[in-house]
């Protein structure tokens, strides 16, 4: 375990957010959280947790206490890797009033190629909070896939950090589906520190009623060489509100990187709410970046061209939605059962149209 | 007209050029070839002055002029024009714009006067009839959004407003297809005349269909392995590179 | 690119840094409410403009600088500025030309901006604004016939109590932000325009912004009001004395367009960056924002912005009239050791609104640049359109750029869409057009004008002239 080198974080903060938040949550704030969720108001629960985060504005610890409070008791270790098959990443609270925390250190070894399928179904507690934190090996392949969506809605929130160091010539593909919870946010940190590093992340957030669907990446080009590519796709229905945040950091010498944030939104119903914000942060000239975003309703020439060809509205509409998030299968690796969640997908995208 | 001695060239300590000698006479036409990797291309980047390589020993003369003593624009502007392999794309930059730009720099260079907006678009545009392009070719960045043969097709454009002593035309042929390689090749027939003389780097006989050489070089290894007529370019079509004692 | 010019990073010459030597009345640096009703008072203000004023500074007291925006600069002791400088001889305002001292019609003659009408550029009025005060305003009777407003803000307080009582603070408010309200306490000068219904502005408006006095700093205000189906095309320029101290210039603009009304806002600004080192320079904050408050009205900023030590400025518009049209096209060039943060905000309220933003920054030496926009279209907007370009290009190894492009859709009709990108000039660019007989430095200023093209297309014609010349300056020396 010594040898796993903890993030530094001096140029990181927002990262640590969820961490600091819950560590340093007042109870008052913990107590409108509960009460919020005990009378089943969701959008007063929702309102609890966006108010806790925002009244805590001064954190006293220091960031090596943080990080070793992060590594304490709770650890997890996953230590074996199979190239085979799927290593879940169990993020379990059953607990119903309960604020969870989980931690986990993973090191992925040279010349493995690892799946990571993180499996929140469990995480039924009224908040989970958990840190995954991957070492890849140079020369390894990660996927790392975050199936988010549970069958039926559920009324809590999953704040969770994801996070990777890259050495040289190493790869991680990462696959987020976030929907059919009330609060889920999840952080993404990735540092390309070795030549040659890829990250690779596709996403889909449906925010369904009264849903936030929330993702923040941050990608670190500190290595020559170094590629990122991201491809996010937001749907949000009545109420809901998909947000994608995406800071690409192209340091100083990192020469000849290259980064793309892609990211496209589709509003449905009333109150729909979309928030995207790309940021780039570069220090060297000889980079090439960029990052574009549409948000807007569905094609309506397409939507007309399907009902003209007999489609309802209903069934027009799913099938330019299904061919809108398609991309969010793209590089998928073959261990996951793609149809499954495909079919979970299009079950919450129906849903969706359906408040419509 | 072109002289070169016992040239040497090297980039970041790699020898690429080895005691190459080459000599173009007036109105000649030259073609090289060689196998990919064999540094035919440095040949050209080295004659109109590429900065990333080192000479080590050696000389060029374009028309008694010590090239080596000058800078890339000097020798433009001495009447050397070399042809991008890929043509670089300039966003935002208009071709005429660009085209009168590059030869008012040249004339000024040379001590001349600036070309009058009139004269210039006339001679542009009857080269452009000449070359069968369309007239809102004009208007588009240079390079951006063009095609493999409209790339190439600008270069002979350039080429034959910039009328160059010495062209280098760097694997012109690559990348289009047969029409587009007629248009180029009757591009630079059009502009062969006893003034002016021409490099071909290529790697296959193709061009050579359309364009008759006056001498063939075989290139290999930093040098030139053999020369001859332009029946040496067939004879490498049929035997191949590895007849020459040359590693394809 | 070659070592040779790398290093050759020319002693650029600020055309502009000359002092004018003139006698000038200078009160004391500090800032407190004894000031802000001395300033009123030096200008003979009416009761209401002396209570906006305070209601200002009281605001002011209550806030805190900004510190969300990426730019390092050293504290600013707002005490030890003063606020008020103006040449004596303007103590009494000049009737005419005639009366103005010949020095100072000589400082805005080396600056290109002659005052005399028969040497002035033509269809171009100028407000000529020195330090804190207005110098002389050209073809006032023109612009008079035809029934435009034209004239120096503090002329206009007693001149349109009724149009300012009713515009001023209308788009940016006192408590807007921590500058503007600093502004609204001190504003000394600045240009009032007013066009009336249906009348199209038979010339260019054009207010000269210079900084002359050591240790000031210069706020000026701004207002512009187009009432229904007008038209006005407004352009700004400002210059100041190279000094090793820092100067602080903190403005405010505001414009509103009427229904079926156009103003065209253009600045090219050129206030001193400071030396090589980050020595000096002006600290440039500014808040601009216009108002589309009927139907189809259109407001359209165009920024050319080569100086400056510090810039934190982002014209926006307030798209709240149905169909109305926001647009916002910018060049910015960080050299040397300039810093900005710049951006848009589009706020689309009404329906069908549209905005297009086009951004080029560029970064040299050891600039630094960001961009930082929102465009927010409000849950009533319907069919509102958004389009946004925003471009970066690095110039060297110690620049940097950085771009913050939000995106907040609430209406399920909008379309919104986003391109960027950050790329250099390449080797391969500058090699080609050597090749082509260029010299490295043309090439450079041929491809940085190249991607600065889709914003000079938007100048008036006489000032894209000026701004690619502007733009060719501020990049000497900058290649390597």
């Amino acid at each position: 375990m010594s040898e796993i080198q903890l993030p530094n974080t001096r140029q990181e903060n927002w990262r640590w957010n969820n961490l600091r938040w819950l560590e340093s949550l007042s109870s008052s704030a913990k107590n409108q959280i509960h009460k919020a969720k005990s009378n089943n108001q969701n959008v007063k629960f929702m309102q609890a947790i966006e108010g806790a985060r925002e009244s805590i504005s001064v954190f006293s610890d220091s960031e090596r206490e943080l990080c070793e409070l992060a590594l304490c008791g709770k650890t997890t270790s996953i230590p074996d890797v199979y190239h085979d098959r799927i290593t879940p990443i169990k993020i379990q609270s059953n607990a119903p009033h309960e604020v969870v925390n989980r931690n986990m250190i993973t090191r992925v070894g040279s010349h493995v190629n690892a799946c990571f399928e993180v499996d929140t179904a469990s995480a039924n507690a009224q908040w989970t909070n958990a840190w995954v934190h991957c070492k890849v090996e140079s020369t390894s392949t990660l996927d790392v896939i975050l199936p988010s969506i549970s069958e039926s809605q559920v009324d809590s929130a999953l704040t969770l950090t994801l996070s990777f160091d890259l050495e040289a010539s190493s790869r991680v593909r990462l696959h987020t589906f976030l929907s059919n919870r009330s609060f889920q946010r999840v952080d993404v940190l990735v540092r390309l520190r070795g030549t040659n590093s890829t990250f690779l992340a596709r996403g889909l957030n449906i925010a369904g009623e009264h849903e936030e669907q929330d993702i923040h990446l941050h990608c670190l080009h500190q290595a020559p060489k170094t590629r990122s590519h991201q491809e996010h796709v937001g749907i949000a229905g009545h109420h809901g509100h998909t947000i994608w945040k995406s800071l690409a950091t192209i340091e100083r010498g990192a020469h000849g990187s290259e980064s793309f944030q892609r990211n496209d939104n589709r509003l449905l119903g009333n109150k729909a709410r979309v928030s995207s914000k790309p940021e780039l942060k570069i220090d060297e000239d000889d980079v090439k970046a960029s990052h574009g975003s549409a948000t807007g309703r569905v094609n309506e020439d397409a939507y007309f061209y399907c009902r003209q060809r007999g489609l309802s509205p209903r069934d027009a509409k799913a099938l330019l939605l299904e061919a809108f998030v398609e991309k969010s299968f793209d590089d998928l690796s073959s261990l996951i059962d793609k149809d499954a969640l495909a079919a979970k997908v299009e079950r919450a995208l129906g849903k969706v149209i359906y408040e419509e | 007209m072109l002289t070169i001695d016992n040239l040497s060239a090297s980039v970041e300590g790699n020898p690429i050029l080895k005691s190459l000698s080459l000599t173009v006479g007036a109105g000649e036409v030259h073609a090289i070839m060689g196998p990919n990797g064999a540094g035919k291309s440095t040949l050209g980047k080295v004659i109109a002055g590429h900065e990333e390589y080192d000479v080590s020993s050696g000389s060029i003369h374009l028309s008694g002029e010590d090239l080596l003593e000058l800078d890339i624009e000097e020798r433009a502007s001495k009447g050397l024009f070399l042809g991008f392999q890929y043509p670089v794309e300039i966003p935002g930059v208009q071709n005429h714009y660009f085209l009168r730009t590059v030869m008012n720099a040249q004339r000024k260079t040379r001590g001349e006067d600036e070309l009058s907006a009139g004269d210039f678009l006339k001679s542009l545009n009857e080269e452009m009839k000449a070359l069968n392009m369309d007239a809102d070719f004009k208007k588009r960045a240079v390079n951006v959004g063009f095609s493999g043969g409209e790339k190439k097709r600008n270069e002979i454009l350039q080429l034959s407003m910039l009328k160059p002593s010495l062209a280098i035309l760097d694997e012109t042929d690559s990348g289009l297809d047969i029409d587009a390689l007629k248009v180029v090749a009757e591009g630079v027939n059009r502009l062969r005349s006893p003034e002016r003389s021409f490099i071909l780097i290529t790697h296959y006989q193709r061009l050579l269909d359309y364009i008759k050489p006056d001498v063939v070089h075989i290139f290999a290894d930093g040098s030139i392995v053999k020369s001859g007529g332009p029946e040496l370019a067939l004879q490498l079509e049929e035997q191949g590179y590895a007849s020459f004692g040359v590693k394809a | 690119m070659s070592e040779a010019i790398h290093e050759q990073v020319a002693k650029q010459d600020y055309a502009y840094g000359f002092v004018t030597d003139i006698d000038t009345e200078i009160i004391p640096p500090g800032l407190s409410e004894e000031t802000v009703q001395w300033i009123s008072a030096k200008k003979k203000e009416p009761e209401w403009m002396l209570e906006f004023r305070l209601k200002s500074f009281e605001a002011w007291k209550k806030m805190s600088e900004p510190n969300w925006a990426e730019l390092d600069y050293p504290k600013i002791d707002y005490q030890a500025i003063s606020y008020y400088a103006a040449p004596k001889s303007l103590d009494e305002r000049p009737k005419s030309l005639d009366e103005v001292d010949p020095e100072l019609l000589e400082t805005y003659e080396k600056l290109g901006i002659p005052l005399h009408e028969r040497a002035a550029l033509a269809g171009v009025a100028v407000d000529a604004v020195f330090d804190s005060v207005s110098v002389a305003t050209t073809f006032k009777d023109e612009l008079k016939k035809a029934g435009v407003i034209f004239m120096p803000i503090s002329e206009a307080v007693h001149e349109h109590p009724e149009l300012l009582k009713k515009y001023l603070g209308s788009v940016v408010p006192r408590t807007d932000n921590y500058f503007s309200a600093l502004n609204g306490a001190v504003f000394s000068d600045g240009s009032f325009v007013y066009i009336p219904k249906g009348t199209r502005c038979p010339m260019e408006l054009s207010t000269y912004f210079r900084i002359n006095a050591l240790n000031t700093g210069q706020f000026e205000r701004t207002l512009i009001v187009a009432d229904e189906g007008s038209y006005v095309s407004y352009l700004e320029g400002c210059t100041a004395p190279m000094r090793d101290e820092n100067q602080l210039h903190a403005a405010v603009v505001e414009l509103v367009a009427m229904e079926d009304a156009e103003i065209k806002y253009s600045t090219v600004q050129n206030w001193y960056p400071g030396d090589d080192n980050g020595r000096g320079g002006i600290y440039n904050f500014v808040t601009k924002r216009g108002i589309c408050a009927g139907a189809r009205a259109k407001i359209s900023w165009t920024q050319v912005e080569t100086g400056s030590a510090i810039t934190w400025k982002y014209p926006s518009v307030i798209l709240k009239g149905d169909d109305s049209v926001g647009e916002f096209y910018s060049v910015a060039v960080t050299s040397k050791a300039q810093q900005a943060d710049t951006g848009t905000k589009m706020m689309h309220i009404g329906k069908n609104t549209k905005s297009t933003i086009i951004s080029k920054g560029i970064s040299a030496q050891k600039g630094r640049q960001n961009y930082r926009g929102l465009v927010k279209v409000l849950p009533k907007a319907d069919g509102a359109r958004s389009f946004t370009q925003c471009d970066s290009l690095l110039i060297g190894q110690k620049c940097n750029a950085y771009t913050f492009p939000y995106i907040e859709v609430e209406n399920p009709s909008a379309q919104v869409e986003h391109e960027a990108s950050t790329s250099s000039v390449e080797e391969e660019q500058i090699l080609y057009c050597r090749q082509r007989g260029l010299k490295e430095e043309d090439a450079v200023n041929l491809i940085v004008n190249g991607f600065c093209k889709d914003v000079f297309r938007q100048l008036p014609m006489e000032f894209a002239v000026e701004a690619q010349a502007l733009l060719n300056v501020s990049l000497e020396g900058a290649v390597g």
